[in-house]
């Protein structure tokens, strides 16, 4: 019983809304006895004429009449069984533009979390007061166990009013206060939301939940570049003594918690060439104080890639054999030697991915660990000197995270040891990047050389790129390791919409986000069907009003990055002539579109939870110099009933990332490798407003540029255009 | 139950969230200085002068690991070059390869703030005119940066093709030779295991911080 309301209302009336929620599982029973009879045709011919907010319209017209008298004739009777109450999408943030509301899972603890009931989507719900719940996390199983509800919230539950109209606007603000973020060593806490119709206390027939059927409604996230909830120490350093090291490489230094529970997992360093193991303070003790023991360890780098890899696996195998008596044994009955994590910088970059070459070949073995031990690897702008078959992360989790003003690794044109992008390309597993504007080589260590390379003013410094590295790495480190699903989005939303709340919001970061395989089903992914005519998936594709549409080995040809019409793959230092990832690319000066048209095994997007495709703008191409900023352009889904819903992309957080403005290798206009990013478009929000739109029959998948529809002119690589499980 | 919650539950209905407004970075970040790190000089090069030599011998066979063959050795030559910055600042990238005679170096320490190097180099021969062999010495044989590659991929022939490039530059005038050689030149050291010829290497880089 709602007391303001009723009192507002009168005794009818009052009736009546305790009974909405029967109402809306069994319309004509207004009054909820659980059958339509001569009682309810009582209600509703009492209030026959009558206009406005009355009992017994049925039909939500607003009049009484013999539209209603219909209704519930057909639904004579006893009423249906009760439903469950429904799962579905509450928390989202509100967007500018439509659909108004995105759905996503992960906020900030300084921040704020919206609900967003959308109207069209929940007509009966529409105008209605109800509890809001936040209730601890809770399995599908636990929701089957008990359906009782407790907030998590001092205030406990909160009383709002579903908003009527439209979604756009009506995005609700979450009481957060006294929310708890995080949860040991995990940054975030997950929550589930229930809208409680009926205000019963319980998760019941006619409410909503959010987070029932897995994972959390919401997760409720600690700041990923500070420190964590552990205290930490170090063992400045430890001389191994092995002798399948050489004598002056055999330094390690760890940094581990002293206080976290458990069996802890490992992250080893391997530093770059005339860098040094203690260099990684930073990066050391912010993971250990998140749970992980770190070995930062001396590295054999300046032979080469191969005396290098024999440092980083022959340390990993003398940690895990020495731990227990390392540092007086304060390790002992703490490492957890079946988790662990690789990073690498520069030519230790390469080496961590050779490394797990080496495991994936059998060209190293180890007593102490082996292949599925290394749970991810993690390259800090990476050389490339030993090329495809040895610098090949095969499927291990991987990320890439690179500062756009290197001045040593540069991913300049005219070299492909210094192209860090070639080993994130061939990458098969799930795979991030994190691509960080005014970020230089060293600017990811503490000490080494300033090799700065961008232009004047862009700089960053340390400081923030490592904000920036400590959030995205541990991100990686917990999504790859542990599943954890809450740090997903730090790696594919937009940084305009999502950072680790101590990363400076004047820094640009471009992401990069592909799942493995097996949570993908590629729509075109250009690596089969080669023609510009047929997708991956077998579909025509088909392009109107763009120009130079080509698909190919996505490889700058040439030794600048000035635009030539002969090298279409200007800026694409992300392959050697014997690599094998294919993109397409095609510019505009006009309205355009390419149109993807999508087989009958894919056209349930119900399946998925995401469309997604990454793109990059055309290195120094005429139009992207004359665009000078994010390109938009705007998605399409069709039906097979020809309804549509169309998504700009720029309203998920800026478009596709105007490149950073560098000079060199070449004259005139300026810009540099190109910057792939992930666009990932929830498919629940394409639902928003409601409608007939039918998801789970998808004819086509559309791009449109120009015109009304984005940017008036520009070149994209595109690529990935994957149905995300 | 129902009453008693509503009683309890907030009242006050939160104002909608407006839609954010797409963020700029909202500071000039500070200018930073152009870079520090030298491109890579042309090759091949000549050190600008050769500062100490010390030969040795070692008991416990020493690995040579910057050549791909990773030869055993048991005597050569410890040697302090002073060279340009960009022969001696660390790269990622590829760094010319410091060769000796028919050998390449191992590159134990360097400074770039005074632009010295120390490093080992394994004990060689040369051919005299008359055919004959005579052991090679850093105080007079050709010493210059060779391309930039991995030392662990060089070998033999590659070295070969180095030193014919090299001499060539040597006859055309276009690679000078150090203008100095030896500024000291130790007695010959006789260790038995790879620690003492390490320290012994440590000692001879004038600056403790760089070692």
């Amino acid at each position: 019983m709602r007391l303001t309301q009723a009192r507002a209302g009168g005794a009818i009336a009052a009736a009546l809304l305790s009974a909405l929620p029967a109402i809306a599982q069994c319309p004509g029973d207004l009054d909820a006895s659980g059958f339509v009879d001569g009682a309810d045709l009582a209600v509703l011919l009492g209030a026959w004429g009558c206009t406005g907010a009355c009992p017994g319209d049925l039909s939500q017209d607003a009049l009484v009449d013999g539209t209603d008298l219909g209704l519930m004739l057909a639904a004579w009777g006893a009423c249906p069984p009760s439903t469950p109450a429904a799962e579905a999408p509450l928390a989202a943030v509100a967007l500018s533009a439509w659909p108004w509301a995105s759905w996503v899972d992960t906020y900030n603890s300084n921040g704020s979390v919206g609900i967003a009931i959308d109207p069209a989507q929940h007509p009966d719900l529409a105008g209605r007061a109800a509890l809001l719940w936040v209730v601890e996390d809770r399995s599908p199983a636990q929701w089957a166990a008990s359906s009782a509800l407790s907030d998590a919230r001092p205030a406990g539950p909160q009383s709002i009013t579903c908003p009527p109209g439209t979604i756009q606007g009506n995005v609700i603000a979450l009481n957060v206060m006294g929310l708890v973020a995080g949860s040991g060593d995990a940054p975030a806490r997950g929550y589930d939301l229930v809208l409680d119709m009926d205000q019963d206390g319980t998760l019941s027939p006619g409410d909503l939940v959010d987070g029932r059927d897995g994972g959390a409604g919401f997760w409720w996230t600690r700041d990923l570049a500070a420190l964590g909830p552990y205290t930490t120490a170090q063992i400045a350093s430890h001389d191994v003594n092995d002798a399948d090291i050489i004598d002056s490489m055999e330094l390690e230094r760890v940094y581990y918690p002293t206080n976290a529970p458990g069996l802890r997992p490992i992250v080893a360093i391997s530093h770059g060439n005339g860098h040094n193991y203690a260099w990684y303070d930073y990066l050391g003790n912010h993971l250990a104080s998140w749970g992980f023991v770190v070995m930062s360890h001396q590295n054999d780098t300046i032979p080469g890639i191969t005396s290098a890899t024999v440092t980083t696996v022959e340390h990993t195998e003398s940690f895990i054999d020495q731990h227990a008596t390392m540092g007086g044994g304060v390790l002992a009955g703490k490492v957890d030697i079946d988790r662990i994590a690789w990073i690498g910088h520069s030519r230790g970059g390469e080496s961590v991915t050779y490394g797990y070459d080496r495991l994936f070949d059998g060209t190293f073995t180890s007593p102490s660990y082996g292949l599925a031990d290394i749970k991810c690897v993690i390259a800090i702008a990476p050389t490339d000197f030993l090329g495809t078959a040895s610098a090949n992360p095969h499927a291990v989790p991987y990320m890439l995270l690179y500062g756009a003003a290197d001045g040593d690794v540069c991913g300049c044109p005219d070299s492909d040891i210094a192209d860090s992008f070639n080993l994130y390309e061939r990458a098969t597993g799930l795979r991030h990047s994190t691509y960080v504007h005014g970020a230089d080589h060293n600017d990811f260590n503490c000490c080494g050389i300033n090799d700065f390379a961008g232009p004047s003013g862009t700089a960053i410094g340390s400081t923030l790129a490592q904000g920036v590295a400590k959030a995205s790495i541990l991100a990686m480190i917990r999504r790859s390791m542990f599943d954890d699903r809450a740090m997903e989005e730090f790696l594919w939303r937009q940084n305009e919409s999502l950072r680790a709340i101590g990363q400076s919001s004047t820094v640009t970061v471009v992401r990069e986000f592909k799942p493995a395989p097996g949570a993908a089903s590629p729509i075109d992914d250009f690596q089969a069907n080669t023609a510009t005519t047929v997708s991956t998936s077998g579909g025509a594709v088909n392009a109107a009003g763009i120009t130079n549409l080509i698909e190919a080995l996505a490889n700058d040809n040439n030794t600048t990055f000035t635009w030539v019409t002969t090298d279409p793959w200007n800026g694409s230092v992300r392959n050697r002539t014997t690599d094998s990832s294919r993109a397409g690319v095609f510019d505009w000066t006009a309205a355009g579109s390419i149109t993807w048209s999508v087989p009958a095994s894919l056209a349930d997007f119900t399946k998925a939870r995401a469309l997604s495709f990454r793109a990059a703008q055309g290195t120094r191409h005429p139009n992207t110099v004359a665009a000078l900023g994010d390109l938009d352009l705007t998605v399409t889904l069709r039906d097979t009933n020809g309804q549509e819903r169309s998504m700009r992309i720029g309203t998920l957080g800026g478009g596709i990332e105007e490149p950073y403005q560098r000079s060199g290798f070449g004259t005139g206009a300026v810009g540099w490798q190109a910057e792939f990013e992930t666009v990932r478009i929830l498919l629940s929000d394409l639902l928003s407003g409601g409608g007939s739109f039918d998801l789970t029959s998808i004819a086509t998948v559309q791009f449109r540029v120009g015109g009304a529809d984005g940017s008036a002119q520009g070149r994209l690589l595109i690529d990935d255009l994957i149905l995300e499980n | 139950m129902t009453t008693l919650l509503a009683v309890l539950a907030l009242t006050i209905v939160p104002p909608p969230i407006p839609a954010p407004a797409k963020e700029r970075p909202a500071q000039v970040p500070p200018v930073q200085a152009p870079s520090d790190l030298v491109p890579v000089p042309s090759t091949p090069a000549s050190p600008i002068a050769i500062v100490a030599v010390q030969p040795f011998t070692i008991a416990q066979p020493y690995r040579h690991r910057f050549r791909k063959d990773g030869t055993e050795f048991t005597s050569g030559h410890l040697l302090v070059l002073r060279a340009d910055a960009g022969f001696v600042q660390p790269r990622q990238v590829a760094e010319p390869v410091l060769c000796i005679g028919s050998q390449t170096a191992e590159r134990l320490w360097s400074d770039p703030a005074k632009g010295l190097i120390v490093a080992i180099v394994p004990a060689w021969t040369e051919r005299t005119d008359d055919g004959a062999e005579r052991p090679g010495d850093p105080s007079v044989d050709l010493v210059w940066f060779a391309a930039p590659e991995l030392p662990e991929r060089v070998d033999a022939a590659w070295i070969a093709a180095e030193r014919a490039r090299a001499e060539a530059a040597l006859s055309e005038g276009r690679l000078s030779t150090p203008s100095t050689r030896e500024i000291v030149r130790y007695a010959s050291l006789k260790v038995t295991l790879q620690d003492a010829l390490i320290a012994r290497a440590s000692e001879l880089a004038p600056d403790p911080a760089a070692r």
